[in-house]
C-alpha cells in the first residue's frame, strides 16, 4: 500500500522534473558529442594507425603501446618544444599573474572618478582585439619602419631589427600577454575591493595604520581568495601554451615551437602524424590536470580556498 | 558605495595629504596616463597607417596621424570578394553562434534552479569534467570529420553551444530572482517553458545581454576553428583572412630581405610598400566594428565578471 503511494509520488515527481531534464538536454548532448566523444580517440596514442582497420582495430604500438610516447620525448622536433613551453609559461605566470592585481590597486588610488573610468575603458581595448590582430599590431609597430623604430631613429639615429632577432621572441610574447590581459583582469579585483566594508578601513585608521599599511593589511587579504582561485586555474596552463600568440608571432626568425604549435603542425598541418601528436597532447592534458588538482589540493590545505 | 567615497574625498582635501602621499598621487596619475598611451597607441598607429598613402607609409615616420590621408587602402580591402565573404561568414556565425550558445546555456542554468532535481549532482559533474580534460586536437579533428562537421558552417556554432562558466554566471543571477514569482505562475498553471520565456528571461535581460556580448566577442575574434577545421575558402572568417594576410606579408618581407641581401632590390620593394598598408587596412577592417562598439557596451561585460566573482 505505502509502496504504491511511493511509486505514484515518484512518478509524479518525475513528471514534474521532466521539463527541467528537457531544458538540460541541449547542453548534455552538446557536451557529449563535442567533449566526450573525442575522448576515446586518445587511444590513437597507443596504436599504429591503419586506415583500413580503423582507430580501434589498429594494432598496438611497439614497447607495450608506448612507442609514440618514447618517440615524442626523444625526437628533437617534439622534445625541443617541451622545455620552451614550460619556460615561457613560468615566465608568463610570474609577469602576467600579479599585473592585474597591482593595476587594480593603483586604479583604486585614483580619486577623480572620470579619470579612473577613462583609464579603465582604455585599458579594456586590447581585450576586445583578437590574438591574431594583436600580433599584427606588434609586427607593424616593431617593423624596421614602424613606430618604435621611428622613435629609436630619432634618438639614436639607427633602426633595430626587433623581429629578426630570435632573442626578442620571449620578451614580445610576455609583453603582449600582459598588455592584452591586464585591464580586463583588474575588473575582478576592483569588484572585490569595492565589496570591502569601509568599517575595516576605519578601524585600521583608528589603530594608526597609514595608507600603505591599510592596503597591505586590509585590501590584500580581501583579494587573496580570488587571487588563489585564479592561480589554481592558471596552473593548468603551465604545460599548455597560448597557441594563437605563438603561432601568430612565428616568422622567418621567430621559430620557437611550443607543444600546441607542434601538435598543430605535425598533426593537422603538413605532418599528419596522428599517433605522436595525440601522445604529446595526452601527456600535456594529464600534466595539466595533475597540476590543477595538485594546486587545488595544496590551496585547500594551506588557505582553505579551493575550486570546489 | 561610490557616493560614499566621493564624500570622503571632499572632507579630506588635497592640503591635508602628507607630502609622500601627494608625490604618490602625482606619480600614479602620470603612470596611468603613460599606460593609457601604451594601450591606445599601437591601435591608433595602425589606424593611421591604414589611412595613409601606401607608398608613403613604407618610408616610416607615421605616428598617430596619417601623413598623406587616403581611404584607398581600406576601400581596396573592402572591395575584395574575400572580405565580403569574410564579413558575411563572421556576422552569421557571430549572430547565430551567440544566440544558440545563449539558449543552450541559459536553459541549463534555469534547469539547475530546480530544487531537488534528481541526478543534479551527476549532471553537474558530467558538465564540469570537460573543463579539465579533453580528447585533444587530433581526436577532436577525427571525430569532427567523421560526423561531417568539418568544412561546415555548423563547426562554428555547435561545439561552443555550452559554456560552463557562463552557466555559473547566469545561475548566480537567476538565483536572486525570488522563487515566489515562479511558484505563483506555476499555481496559475503556466508551463515551465512559459515561465522561462515570459517571466525569467525578461527579468534577467542584463545577464542575457552580458552573455550575448561575451559570445559575440568570442565568435568575432576566433580564428583557430577555421585554421583547424575549415578548408573551404567560402567559409573563411575575417580574422582568418587577417591571419593569411599577416603570414603572406611576412613571406613577402622575407623575399625582399633575400633580394636586398643578394644585391637586387628594385621592383620587389614596391610590393613591400603595399604590404604594410594592406596589413594595416586588414587589421582595421577586421577589428574596427568591435572597437567602435565596446566602449558603449562594456558595462554589460563588467557586470558579468562582477557576478561571476561572487562565489556562493
Amino acid at each position: 500500500m505505502t509502496e504504491k503511494i511511493m511509486t505514484k509520488k515518484k512518478k509524479h515527481k518525475f513528471r514534474q522534473d521532466m521539463p527541467f531534464y528537457l531544458l538540460l538536454l541541449p547542453a548534455i548532448v552538446t557536451v557529449f558529442v563535442f567533449s566526450y566523444m573525442p575522448m576515446p580517440g586518445v587511444i590513437m596514442a597507443f596504436k599504429d594507425l591503419d586506415a583500413r582497420q580503423g582507430m580501434f582495430a589498429s594494432p598496438w604500438a611497439a614497447n607495450g603501446g608506448f612507442a609514440h610516447f618514447i618517440y615524442v620525448f626523444t625526437v628533437p622536433d617534439f622534445a625541443d618544444a617541451i622545455w620552451p613551453t614550460v619556460w615561457i609559461n613560468i615566465l608568463s605566470l610570474i609577469v602576467r599573474f600579479p599585473a592585474p592585481l597591482i593595476f587594480a590597486l593603483l586604479l583604486n588610488e585614483l580619486h577623480k572618478k572620470v579619470f579612473k573610468r577613462t583609464v579603465q575603458t582604455i585599458s579594456y581595448l586590447p581585450y576586445f582585439l583578437s590574438w591574431i590582430s594583436v600580433t599584427g599590431l606588434a609586427s607593424s609597430l616593431l617593423s624596421e619602419y614602424g613606430g618604435i623604430n621611428d622613435l629609436i631613429n630619432a634618438v639614436a639615429g639607427h633602426r633595430v631589427g626587433f623581429l629578426k632577432n630570435p632573442d626578442n621572441f620571449i620578451p614580445i610574447y610576455l609583453f603582449l600577454s600582459v598588455w592584452k590581459s591586464i585591464g580586463w583582469g583588474s575588473i575582478i579585483y576592483l569588484a572585490n575591493i569595492a565589496a570591502i566594508s569601509p568599517d575595516l578601513y576605519e578601524a585600521a585608521t583608528l589603530d594608526g595604520a597609514n595608507r600603505l599599511k591599510r592596503a597591505w593589511h586590509v585590501t590584500m587579504p580581501a583579494l587573496l581568495p580570488t587571487a588563489m582561485i585564479l592561480l589554481i586555474l592558471e596552473m593548468g596552463q603551465l604545460f599548455g601554451s597560448n597557441f594563437e600568440l605563438v603561432y601568430g608571432l612565428q616568422n622567418a626568425y621567430f621559430q620557437t615551437e611550443v607543444i600546441s604549435t607542434v601538435i598543430y603542425k605535425y598533426g593537422l598541418g603538413s605532418g599528419a602524424m596522428y599517433e605522436a601528436t595525440t601522445a604529446l597532447n595526452l601527456v600535456q592534458s594529464v600534466v595539466a590536470l595533475t597540476l590543477t588538482l595538485g594546486a587545488n589540493w595544496i590551496s585547500k590545505k594551506v588557505s582553505k580556498v579551493s575550486l570546489w | 558605495m561610490n557616493k560614499g567615497n566621493a564624500k570622503q574625498y571632499k572632507i579630506s582635501p588635497w592640503k591635508r595629504y602628507s607630502g609622500a602621499y601627494k608625490a604618490f598621487i602625482i606619480l600614479n596619475v602620470i603612470l596611468m596616463i603613460l599606460l593609457s598611451f601604451v594601450f591606445l597607441a599601437p591601435y591608433i598607429n595602425v589606424l593611421a597607417k591604414s589611412l595613409n598613402k601606401a607608398e608613403d607609409t613604407s618610408l616610416g615616420g607615421i605616428g598617430l596621424w596619417p601623413r598623406k590621408p587616403t581611404f584607398s587602402n581600406l576601400w581596396m580591402i573592402l572591395s575584395y570578394s574575400e572580405t565580403i565573404k569574410g564579413f558575411t561568414v563572421t556576422i552569421l556565425r557571430t549572430v547565430i553562434g551567440s544566440v544558440w550558445a545563449l539558449l543552450v546555456t541559459y536553459f541549463a542554468s534555469y534547469a539547475f534552479l530546480r530544487k531537488g532535481l534528481r541526478g543534479r549532482g551527476v549532471i553537474l559533474a558530467y558538465l564540469t569534467v570537460p573543463m579539465f580534460f579533453g580528447g585533444g586536437l587530433i581526436p577532436t579533428y577525427v571525430l569532427y570529420s567523421r560526423i561531417h562537421i568539418t568544412n561546415n558552417f555548423l563547426v562554428y556554432v555547435l561545439p561552443v553551444g555550452f559554456n560552463f562558466f557562463n552557466m555559473a554566471v547566469i545561475r548566480t543571477y537567476l538565483a536572486n530572482v525570488p522563487d515566489s514569482l515562479r511558484e505563483s505562475a506555476r499555481i496559475d498553471g503556466a508551463s515551465e517553458i512559459l515561465i522561462l520565456f515570459k517571466i525569467m528571461l525578461p527579468l534577467s535581460l542584463p545577464i542575457v545581454a552580458t552573455i550575448l556580448l561575451w559570445n559575440a566577442v568570442f565568435h568575432w575574434n576566433d580564428w583557430t576553428t577555421t585554421l583547424y577545421y575549415i578548408r573551404d575558402p567560402d567559409l573563411y572568417t575575417l580574422q582568418y583572412n587577417l591571419q593569411q594576410v599577416l603570414k603572406e606579408s611576412e613571406r613577402i618581407q622575407q623575399l625582399i630581405d633575400a633580394a636586398i641581401a643578394s644585391g637586387r632590390n628594385i621592383g620587389d620593394i614596391t610590393q613591400n610598400m603595399t604590404g604594410e598598408a594592406v596589413m594595416s587596412a586588414q587589421i582595421i577592417v577586421s577589428t574596427l566594428p568591435i572597437i567602435l562598439v565596446y566602449p558603449f557596451v562594456q558595462k554589460y561585460f563588467i557586470q558579468g565578471v562582477m557576478i561571476g566573482s561572487v562565489k556562493e
